[in-house]
Parts: C-alpha cells; sequence; structure tokens
C-alpha cells in the first residue's frame, strides 16, 4: 500500500517536473483586468491634463471621484499608492452622483442617457474633467469615454466638452484618442 | 421564483479576490495601454463586494484549475459546503448542515432556471451535468437570505452562470482517462450567424467501480452522455436546451423484497428555457420560461416530471437611490412515481402549483457609504397556503477595501413529495423471536413547512496589495423540523409468514438551532502564485418536543463535520500551471464516518498552438476513504478510491 502511494506520487510528480521543464516562455502581453485598465486610463486622463491656474494656488490634494464601479476605485488608489507623484492625490467612491463632492476628475460608470444630461450640464463651466464607460457619454458632452473593442480599451475625447470646462489637453492624448465632437440635443 | 437578475450581477462584482497576477498598470505608457488585451474573467479582480450575503464565487479560473469533471466535484471548494460522495453516482451536497443524498434545504440554479426536484426538494446530482469550461462562474450564497431567489432556498443558493456564446466560439474537443474516470469526452463549437451567437455541446463521462467497505467490488460503474445548445440574440433573446440519459448501477440493498442488489437504473431529463430582456429608460423587464422533463427508471420505481415554469421581473433605478426589483412567477410541477415492490407514492400522480411574488429594495445611504436592503417573497403553495420570507440586510463600506454587513432572513422549505405521500416498508432490525420488521413508512400530508430564522454578520477586507480575507458568522434557528413518529407494531400475515409493522410518519418536532462561521482569504506572494484557503466552523444543538420519539433528530449533528478546512496553491511557470489542494474534513459523528484528509495535483501545459495536456490526481493521500454513509438503508455508500487521470485538449 505505501509503495502504490509513492509509486503513485513518483508518477505524477515526474510528469509534472517533465511538462514544467518545457521551455519557459516569457508571459508576453499579459491580459488585466478591464478595472485596472480603466484605473491607469483615469490616472493618465490626469497626468495629461492642465487645470486651470486658479486651483494651483490653492494647497490641497487632486480629488479623484469614482461612482458606480468600486473595482476602479480601488484599482486607481492601488496605482497612485504604487507610483505617489509630487502633488499628493486622493480617491473617493460613491455609489451615485447624487450628492458629489467637489472632484476634479470625475469616474462615473453605467449611468443613463438622462442621467449624463444632468451631469454634464451641473457640472458645466466648472474644471471637471468627466470620464464614463457609457456609450456616447463624450457625445453628449463628458469630456472622455473608455470603450471596451475587441478585447482592449479604447478612450474618445470631446475636445469641445473639455474647452467648456476649462482643461487643457496635452496633444498626446488627442492624438490616440477617438475625437467625437456633441451629438445634435446636447450643448 | 428564480432570482434576482440584478442580484446576480452584484454577486458578479463581489467576490473577494483582489487581481491576481495582474501586472503594475502605473508605469506603462498610455500607448501601451492601448494594446493590452482585457481578461474576459473580469470579475475576479472585483476586490470587494456590495453584497449584504456570505458569497463565494468559484471563477471561471478556477474551474479550470481544479481538474474535477463534475459539478458536486467542483462545490468542494467553497467554504461553508458540504459535499459527501456517497458512491460512484452518487453525491450528497448541502450548505451550513442538513446533508444527505436527498438534501431539501438547497437551490441550485442553471442560468436561473431552479433543478430542485419537487420529491424530495433537492437536486439530482446525477443528472446535473455540464461542460465546465463553458461555465463562467458559481455563485453560492449561504445563509436564508437568499431566499429571494426561489424556493427551499433555505440553507442557500448555487447559481451557475454559464458563459455568453459570444464568448465560446471556435471549437473544443477533450479526451481524458483515468483510473477512477475511464472515460470523458466533451465537444463544443461556437459561431456567430444570422445576428445570433451559439454554441453547441456534447459530453460523455463513464465512472468506474468504487469498493465496498469490505474491499469487493460495488460494481456501481455508471455512465452518462449530455447534449445542448445556447442562442444568444442581440437583442437580448437568450435560448438554451440540453438533454441528458445517464445509466448507474443504483445499488439499492438492504432486503427489500423483490429487488436485486446492484440493479441498473436509467435516468433520462430534458430543458428548455428562453430568457428575454429589455432595457427601457431607469429599468429593465426580464421574462423567462422553461420547461423541464425528467424520467428515471430506478429500482425502486419509476419517476416522471415535468417542470413548467414562468417569470417575470423589473429591474429599475429611482432617484439614484433606490435600487428597485420586483417580480412574479408561477411553477408547475406534474409528477408520477410507479412504485416497485415495497416503495410507493400514494396517489401516484401528483400535481403541484407554487406562485410567488417578490420584491427588494436596496437603498443607498449616508453618500453611497452604506446600503440597506428590505426584500420578501410571498409564496403560495397548493398543499401549505401563503407564506411570508422576509429579509432585512444592511452594509457599511468602512472603506474602499473594508466592509461590515449584517442581515436578518426568514426561510421556508415547503414539504416534498415523499414527505406527504410516501408509503413504503423500509427494512427495520429483526423484531422479537426472529419475526422480520419492516418500517411502514406513511406520509403526512398535513406536514408543516420546515422554517429557519437566521441571523448572520460578515466582514471583509481586501488588504493591498494582493491579499483578501473575508468572514461570516451565522446563527440560525430552525422550527419544525421533519421527524419520524413510529406509533404501536402491528403483527401483519404475509404469504411468507407473519411479520412486524413498524407504522411510523413524518411530523415537524423537532427545532435546533446551529452557530458556526467561514473563513477564506488568498494570497499573491508573486504574480505567477496564488495562495487561497478557507476555514468552516459548523454546530448545531438539537432539541426534539417531548411527544416525539425520534431519537435520530435528538442526537442529530445535520450530517455536517464540526471543522473543514482546505489550502490550495496555483502557480503558473512559463506556460505550465500547476495547483496543489490539500482539504481536511471533518469527522460525520452520527453516521460513524472518520475524518478524512484529501490530496489533489493538476499541472498542465500548452504542446504547441493547438494542443494542452493536463495530467491530474486526485485523493492521493489514501487508497480509499469514506465520505458518507447509505441513506435509508437503500443506497449503499462505498469507498472512494485514490485516482490519477490524464487529459489533452484541442482548441481552434
Amino acid at each position: 500500500m505505501r509503495y502504490r502511494l509513492l509509486h503513485a506520487a513518483a508518477t505524477l510528480l515526474g510528469a509534472a517536473a517533465a511538462l514544467v521543464a518545457g521551455r519557459t516562455v516569457p508571459a508576453a502581453a499579459q491580459a488585466v483586468s478591464a478595472a485596472s485598465l480603466k484605473a491607469a486610463f483615469v490616472a493618465n486622463f490626469a497626468k495629461f491634463t492642465e487645470w486651470p491656474v486658479e486651483r494651483a494656488g490653492e494647497p490641497r490634494a487632486f480629488q479623484f471621484c469614482v461612482v458606480g464601479d468600486r473595482a476602479v476605485a480601488v484599482a486607481l488608489e492601488e496605482t497612485l499608492h504604487a507610483h505617489p507623484s509630487a502633488a499628493p492625490m486622493s480617491v473617493t467612491f460613491l455609489k451615485s452622483t447624487t450628492a458629489l463632492p467637489r472632484c476634479d476628475l470625475l469616474y462615473v460608470s453605467g449611468v443613463d442617457v438622462r442621467e449624463t444630461a444632468r451631469l454634464v450640464d451641473s457640472l458645466k463651466g466648472t474644471a471637471v474633467f468627466t470620464v464614463s464607460d457609457t456609450t456616447g457619454f463624450a457625445e453628449r458632452g463628458g469630456v472622455a469615454q473608455l470603450v471596451e473593442v475587441d478585447g482592449r480599451m479604447r478612450f474618445s475625447i470631446n475636445a469641445a466638452a473639455a474647452q467648456r470646462n476649462h482643461l487643457a489637453l496635452n496633444a498626446r492624448l488627442l492624438t490616440l484618442a477617438t475625437l467625437v465632437k456633441d451629438t445634435d440635443g446636447s450643448r | 421564483m428564480r432570482r434576482r437578475i440584478a442580484a446576480v450581477l452584484l454577486v458578479a462584482a463581489a467576490t473577494a479576490w483582489p487581481a491576481q497576477a495582474q501586472q503594475d498598470l502605473g508605469s506603462v505608457s498610455i500607448e501601451e495601454l492601448l494594446k493590452i488585451q482585457i481578461t474576459s474573467a473580469g470579475r475576479r479582480e472585483q476586490p470587494v463586494s456590495d453584497t449584504a450575503a456570505a458569497v463565494y464565487v468559484i471563477t471561471h479560473e478556477d474551474i479550470l484549475r481544479s481538474g474535477v469533471s463534475s459539478l458536486p466535484e467542483l462545490l468542494r471548494l467553497v467554504p461553508g459546503v458540504q459535499v459527501a460522495r456517497v458512491n460512484a453516482s452518487k453525491w450528497a451536497v448541502s450548505v451550513r448542515g442538513f446533508n444527505g443524498v436527498y438534501s431539501n434545504k438547497l437551490l441550485v440554479l442553471v442560468d436561473g432556471r431552479s433543478v430542485y426536484t419537487r420529491m424530495f426538494s433537492g437536486v439530482l446530482w446525477d443528472d446535473e451535468d455540464l461542460v465546465l469550461d463553458d461555465v463562467e462562474r458559481i455563485e453560492v450564497i449561504r445563509g436564508s437570505g437568499a431566499v429571494n431567489w426561489g424556493a427551499n432556498a433555505v440553507n442557500g443558493v448555487i447559481n451557475i452562470v454559464t458563459r455568453k456564446a459570444a464568448d465560446t466560439r471556435g471549437a473544443v474537443v477533450r479526451l481524458g482517462t483515468g483510473s477512477f474516470e475511464p472515460g470523458l469526452l466533451t465537444a463544443r463549437y461556437g459561431t456567430h450567424a444570422g445576428g445570433a451567437d451559439y454554441r453547441v455541446y456534447m459530453k460523455w463521462t463513464a465512472q468506474a467501480d468504487s469498493t465496498l467497505p469490505d474491499g469487493a467490488n460495488a460494481g456501481d460503474y455508471w455512465h452518462r452522455a449530455t447534449g445542448g445548445f445556447r442562442a444568444d440574440w442581440a437583442r437580448g433573446l437568450t435560448l438554451t436546451g440540453n438533454a441528458s440519459r445517464g445509466t448507474a448501477n443504483a445499488l439499492w440493498i438492504g432486503g427489500v423484497p423483490d429487488l436485486d442488489d446492484g440493479a441498473r437504473s436509467v435516468m433520462t431529463s430534458g430543458s428548455l428555457m428562453a430568457r428575454y430582456t429589455h432595457a427601457a429608460g431607469h429599468g429593465s423587464l426580464q421574462l423567462q420560461g422553461s420547461f423541464e422533463a425528467v424520467d428515471r427508471d430506478e429500482t425502486i420505481g419509476r419517476y416522471g416530471d415535468g417542470i413548467m415554469d414562468a417569470e417575470a421581473q423589473y429591474h429599475a433605478r429611482l432617484s439614484g437611490r433606490h435600487d428597485l426589483v420586483a417580480g412574479a412567477g408561477v411553477r408547475v410541477d406534474r409528477s408520477r412515481f410507479d412504485g416497485r415492490g415495497a416503495y410507493v407514492i400514494s396517489p401516484a400522480a401528483n400535481r403541484h402549483t407554487l406562485i410567488d411574488a417578490f420584491g427588494q429594495d436596496d437603498i443607498s445611504l449616508a453618500g453611497g457609504r452604506a446600503q440597506a436592503s428590505i426584500g420578501a417573497r410571498l409564496e403560495h403553495d397548493i398543499d401549505t397556503g401563503a407564506h411570508l420570507q422576509p429579509t432585512a440586510r444592511l452594509l457599511w463600506h468602512l472603506s474602499a477595501r473594508q466592509q461590515v454587513w449584517a442581515a436578518a432572513s426568514r426561510a421556508l422549505r415547503t414539504p416534498a413529495l415523499i414527505d406527504q405521500r410516501i408509503d413504503a416498508d423500509l427494512p427495520a432490525a429483526g423484531g422479537p423471536a426472529g419475526i422480520p420488521a419492516l418500517v411502514t413508512l406513511i406520509g403526512n400530508p398535513r406536514l408543516l413547512s420546515e422554517a429557519a430564522v437566521d441571523l448572520e454578520a460578515g466582514y471583509r477586507l481586501a488588504a493591498a496589495p494582493r491579499a483578501a480575507v473575508s468572514i461570516a458568522l451565522f446563527d440560525t434557528r430552525y422550527r419544525h423540523l421533519r421527524t419520524m413518529e413510529t406509533g404501536a407494531p402491528l403483527l401483519v400475515a404475509g404469504p411468507d409468514g407473519p411479520w412486524l409493522s413498524l407504522p411510523t410518519h413524518f411530523d415537524n418536532l423537532a427545532s435546533a438551532r446551529t452557530r458556526g462561521g467561514e473563513v477564506d482569504g488568498c494570497w499573491t506572494p508573486a504574480p505567477w502564485w496564488r495562495l487561497d484557503g478557507s476555514v468552516s466552523l459548523f454546530h448545531i444543538s438539537p432539541s426534539v418536543a417531548a411527544a416525539s420519539d425520534d431519537v435520530n433528530a435528538a442526537r442529530s449533528d445535520a450530517n455536517a463535520p464540526a471543522r473543514q478546512w482546505q489550502l490550495h496553491s496555483a502557480t503558473t511557470l512559463g506556460r505550465a500551471s500547476f495547483d496543489a489542494r490539500l482539504m481536511h474534513v471533518g469527522a460525520l459523528r452520527n453516521l460513524g464516518v472518520p475524518a478524512y484528509d484529501r490530496l489533489d495535483l493538476r499541472v498542465e501545459r500548452p504542446i504547441g498552438a493547438r494542443f494542452t495536456a493536463a495530467l491530474i490526481g486526485q485523493n492521493l493521500l489514501t487508497p480509499f476513504h469514506r465520505e458518507f454513509v447509505g441513506t435509508g438503508e437503500l443506497l449503499t455508500a462505498t469507498r472512494i478510491p485514490r485516482s490519477v487521470r490524464a487529459q489533452i485538449t484541442w482548441r481552434h
């Protein structure tokens, strides 16, 4: 009985070793979750955008607000934690857009047409970078929109919306983005 | 009646696992970000949950790495779940106790279709087969709060979600062979045509004999073939169907008259389900209908069942603070059992209708930091009348990474067909002066629903950067638990001489309190290495009314071990993956089943671009072990052997 146990274990370990000992290929282009990818894009939007100067005068932390997708908030927090910048930054997670605190960059997940319109309206002229993963968000007046295409993340930017909110976007962002315009019905 | 799709979506985002093997994206340029592939199994990365319940999710990757080929074996991974293999073809599965081959306090859904059997309010595990590669995830919700999901979800819900047809394009063929599983063949093909995504699949498995306690071959080999399809249209319509046929040596023994040991049983089943989802404005409407037919030709009798189920539900987000789900459903079950020999359901044909309505409101409080949920299910059963099953839950986000939650719920198990209508002569210990004795078990049409009041609390932490832990505690009080009451013995004159009849009927004279908890956690020490594990504790204090003479109820341990734990290591080295899982399952005191430890090892590696080879060892620590006992002395428990299996998979 003991022999059989040892024999089975040895056979299995031998086979395991044979399989593992094959070529070790570097894990190229490792796949990541949509949430961490979204968070990475959001962090980059902040990096490649200039907020109006009056903001610079106030000694306060840069405020990310994430609505509706906790995983993005956590991933963003981890990214900021792992790569601290000179300016202090903080992430706030909210379940809905009803009582927004002061935000510099607002990521909203899963908003519908009506809520988008309300949000864009209420933030018009304020220095808030709005991003969403909702279809048509940028066309309806949001600054940027993330979209999954064939398993990869793409983003579109509404330059007019950025201008309305007094945000200066780096050319690098604009060249990589799909540029969209306001559709009829939005401002 | 089924369950709330909204709840499923919440739960999907609820797994307590952190990102695993994640790349650090903080230093990646935006140009590079555009090139990164997104994982399809994106749900595991959701590190925290918005669900005020004890939830565990078996992800697609967990399924692929488990090395098992059947659903009940897969459920061993879940904390708080008891899985015991009785013999080659039979399992006992339960959540938080009250386990048995005919466990009756658990609801199992496959894509929203309830697979519970009215015969004993349980699940026929030998009838449920799926190509596990096509399962997206399995959500297990422990506790009575799951009552909103459907009938008999007293101790929990197991919700199996298959992959969308769009996620299973292409062909996959797998061939496997092993010492306990000599034959395994699965094939699946998925494509896109005419505005819809389709997949068709088939699976065939053959299980070898296990052995009897005395070492003799148990002759319980079985095999089963399943085929099915899923079609998803872009406009929100999903159609699924499956058919399956299995043949098992059922091993009904114990001196039941006219029966031979190890006679064959043939199990045939099929189902068809259609679901339509329509989103409009702030809400979405879902309609679902299904039909299932079961035919089981077993040695004790032939059982046929036809189940029709229809459900409508509406989900709406109101004013940003309220998330409302409401729905109604009807389930009609027509069954027939023609007993052979000593086992009869009287009358043989039964029709049962269950109508229900449910509603739940999730209210966001304190600026989204807290969430309160109030829900109830009103159920009308033609036998037991109308019942209200309410639940109240509160979740508090201590921070983005930490939550505490608490819940109070009430749930009911409506009597099963066998509880109400059985008429069976079961062998008992010999009577005085060598006269054979039989227990004459008579169903009780006036049996009450068993009721549970469940208090739960939990805590979750997604500790930075790569670890998570989840704790759930429960304190459940059961009333009107089923007991077996024996009347005065009768001497009956039979054709082979006199025998002693012990007339026995079901009653509701027991109550019990169960307490316990589960802790599960995971840690990713390196991008190529993940560790996860869990500990489950269970304690029961039964009490029986003075009027009862059911000695078993008074000393019940709910057929659940007081302690079980497991540890799993998953490593990925280059293209090879290696898994080791060690489990401990405590003794089943009343059944006299000793504790056992189980070690499973699995290694898998691609060969070329199209093939993957895997080698799987299960139960490696001992040559044999026993996990359960036969039920009602009609079903034999055997010893489960150590096994080794090899399989090769081709993908195109």
